[in-house]
Parts: C-alpha cells; sequence; structure tokens
C-alpha cells in the first residue's frame, strides 16, 4: 500500500511539475537522484560520466514535462530513459575501444568507494579485492543482462518495469535475469 | 511440490524466493522443498552469495552540486531560442555519444520528410506569378492570341502559295 501511495505520489507531482511547479521537480529530483546515479554508476562504472547522463535524464524529464501522461508508473519511465543512454553509452565506449581497466579506476572512483569501516588495512585489502570481482563480473555480463541485474536487484524494480524500460517482454526479463544471475553464480560462488 | 528446476516457469520461482519477492505461503512451501532437494539448495545457496556479494557493491555518493549544475543546464535551455532548443533535442548535448546521435537521427528524418512533402505540396499546387491560372492571365492570353492569329497568317499565307518553306514546300 505504501509503494503505491508513493508511485501516486510521484505521478501528481510530475502533474505538478506540467503545470509549471517546479518546486514538485525538485522534489522528484530529491528523491530520485540517488537511485538513478546509482544505476548509472553500476551500468557504466564511472562516476562522472553516471552523473553527467543522471543530468541528462533529468533535464529529457523536464523537457517531456508538458506532454506528461501518467499511463506508466514514473519509475518505470524514468529508468526506460536511463536505461538507453546507459546502453549508448556503453556501445559509444565499446567503439571508442575505451574499455576501462578496473585496476586503473580513477582515484575519484576508489576513493569514493573505499568506505572506512575499520581500522584493519588487511580487512580493507580484502573488501576492495571482493569488490573489484563483484564489480568485474558485473561488467563481464552482456549490456542487457546487467541492466535487467542492476534494476531487479538495487532498484527493486518489477519485472513488467524492467521489461518496460528494456523494451522486451517480462518473459524475456525473467530469462534474462535468470542466465545473468546463474553467471554471476559461476563467477561469484567463490565470495561465499 | 515440482521442483522448479524441472518445470517450464521453475526460473521464475527461484528469483522470487532469492530474491524475497515471494509472498510468505508461498515462500515456506519452497522452502520445505530446498530441504530436500539438494539441487535446489545448492542454487539457492550459491545465490545468497551472489546476493550478498551484490550488497558489496555500494552506491557512489553523488556529487553536491550535481543539482545546481542540472538547474543551470534547465535554466541555459529555458534562456535558448526555439530553434536552438530543437537543435539540442534532435542533435543532443554534450554527454550524448554518437549511437545516441544515430538514436536521433530518426526525428531528423521525420523533420526532412515533412520539409520535402510541404516542399512537394507548394510546388504542385503553387498558383502563376501574379497568383492567377496561368491561362486566365490576360498577358499570357494576348501572347497566345498573338501566336494564334500568326499561325493563321502563315497557314493564310502557305494557302496561296506565298511562303515557301527550307524543303521547297507548303508549311
Amino acid at each position: 500500500m505504501e509503494a503505491v501511495g508513493a508511485l501516486e505520489r510521484d505521478a501528481e507531482l510530475m502533474l505538478r511539475v506540467r503545470a509549471g511547479d517546479t518546486a514538485s521537480f525538485a522534489k522528484l529530483l530529491e528523491k530520485h537522484r540517488g537511485p538513478v546515479v546509482h544505476f548509472l554508476y553500476r551500468m557504466v562504472q564511472n562516476q562522472p560520466v553516471a552523473e553527467e547522463l543522471a543530468q541528462e535524464v533529468f533535464l529529457r524529464v523536464y523537457r517531456s514535462r508538458e506532454n506528461y501522461e501518467p499511463t506508466a508508473k514514473f519509475t518505470t519511465w524514468l529508468f526506460r530513459i536511463a536505461t538507453h543512454l546507459a546502453l549508448n553509452q556503453i556501445r559509444d565506449r565499446k567503439h571508442e575501444r575505451n574499455q576501462e581497466n578496473l585496476d586503473e579506476e580513477t582515484s575519484e572512483g576508489m576513493t569514493r568507494q573505499v568506505a572506512d569501516r575499520g581500522p584493519n588495512v588487511e580487512q580493507s585489502m580484502v573488501r576492495d579485492a571482493r569488490l573489484n570481482e563483484v564489480r568485474k563480473a558485473i561488467s563481464a555480463l552482456p549490456d542487457k543482462q546487467r541492466a535487467a541485474v542492476m534494476m531487479h536487484k538495487y532498484e527493486e524494480l518489477e519485472y513488467s518495469q524492467i521489461a518496460n524500460s528494456l523494451g522486451c517482454s517480462e518473459s524475456a526479463v525473467k530469462s534474462l535475469l535468470f542466465r545473468a544471475y546463474e553467471t554471476l553464480r559461476g563467477r561469484l560462488a567463490h565470495l561465499a | 511440490m515440482n521442483c522448479p528446476l524441472h518445470v517450464k516457469d521453475g526460473a521464475e520461482i527461484l528469483l522470487d524466493y532469492c530474491s524475497q519477492r515471494m509472498d510468505p505461503d508461498r515462500a515456506a512451501a519452497f522452502r520445505l522443498h530446498v530441504a530436500d532437494c539438494v539441487d535446489c539448495k545448492q542454487v539457492v545457496e550459491a545465490q545468497a552469495s551472489v546476493w550478498d556479494a551484490l550488497d558489496a557493491y555500494e552506491a557512489v555518493p553523488v556529487s553536491r552540486d550535481f543539482d545546481r549544475k542540472l538547474w543551470a543546464r534547465i535554466d541555459a535551455e529555458d534562456s535558448q531560442s526555439w530553434f536552438q532548443r530543437t537543435w539540442t533535442r534532435v542533435v543532443g548535448g554534450p554527454a550524448i555519444g554518437w549511437s545516441t546521435y544515430l538514436f536521433n537521427w530518426k526525428p531528423m528524418l521525420v523533420a526532412a520528410t515533412a520539409c520535402a512533402a510541404i516542399a512537394g505540396v507548394m510546388l504542385v499546387s503553387v498558383p502563376g506569378q501574379h497568383g492567377m491560372d496561368p491561362v486566365a492571365d490576360p498577358q499570357n492570353q494576348k501572347l497566345m492570341e498573338r501566336v494564334e492569329s500568326a499561325l493563321d497568317d502563315i497557314d493564310m499565307l502557305n494557302q496561296v502559295g506565298v511562303i515557301e518553306t527550307a524543303h521547297q514546300g507548303p508549311i
């Protein structure tokens, strides 16, 4: 019930944005900024690019405000835009042959990822190594499988929402997820 | 309960259970099955490890100036002319790569087709220079009358044998 209420609030806020209320857009931004940036970061694995893409997502939402109709959930629409931009960015990087070496992650990115959880250096190193394994495993997934996992695991979207974002059927989404998790089980089981 | 690994839609059952999206009654029934099924137990335990590993992939904090930059872009766009805004929407912003540019070619193609269609309609339906039917234009009418008169004169002269053509015969 709470989730349904939240979704209705999103649609209500967006309708107010349509009517010219920029404060409502600020509320939507406050609520969804984090999840969108985090989703894009996990997809493109580059924080500055993820934020640039996230800005483009919200810019497109703002541009479309006058034509907004609450036919689908707001988050579905949001992540459909985000997924398209992320997949395009990944394709662009592949074409430019600009695959990042995960060992040479930007200092900004590494600094942000290493949380000061404890004083033990060895623990931090183990944690960083584990994190790198996870990032490599996710990075190695095919683009759509990666996107499906990100939306399923981190954003907790429903199958129908993921299907809408990826432009495929629900059964295709379930198949994508099953294969993705099967692959991840093979690559990450040793971390147990 | 039939083993999900051996039924058609079993993947969904495993997915829902491992991601804790299964309703409590079904989850309880599935737990009983897992206790007796070695294969399912293996998958569920491995998936739990994957879930824990993915949890370790923590979110990176968003930059403090994210909102400021976004509003600056919105304000900049709002202050643009209609043409500039349309161009930006068609071509894309600085973060957009070539494949997104290509993704945006569709509206450009539609716009070009529409312009070509409009131009074609205008070419077909455009009236004469002064907005009148060329045939009804008085100047053209006078010219046509003169031509007809000249042809009649030639015909008459030909009949009386006055005009000789280069081929030594009447026209």
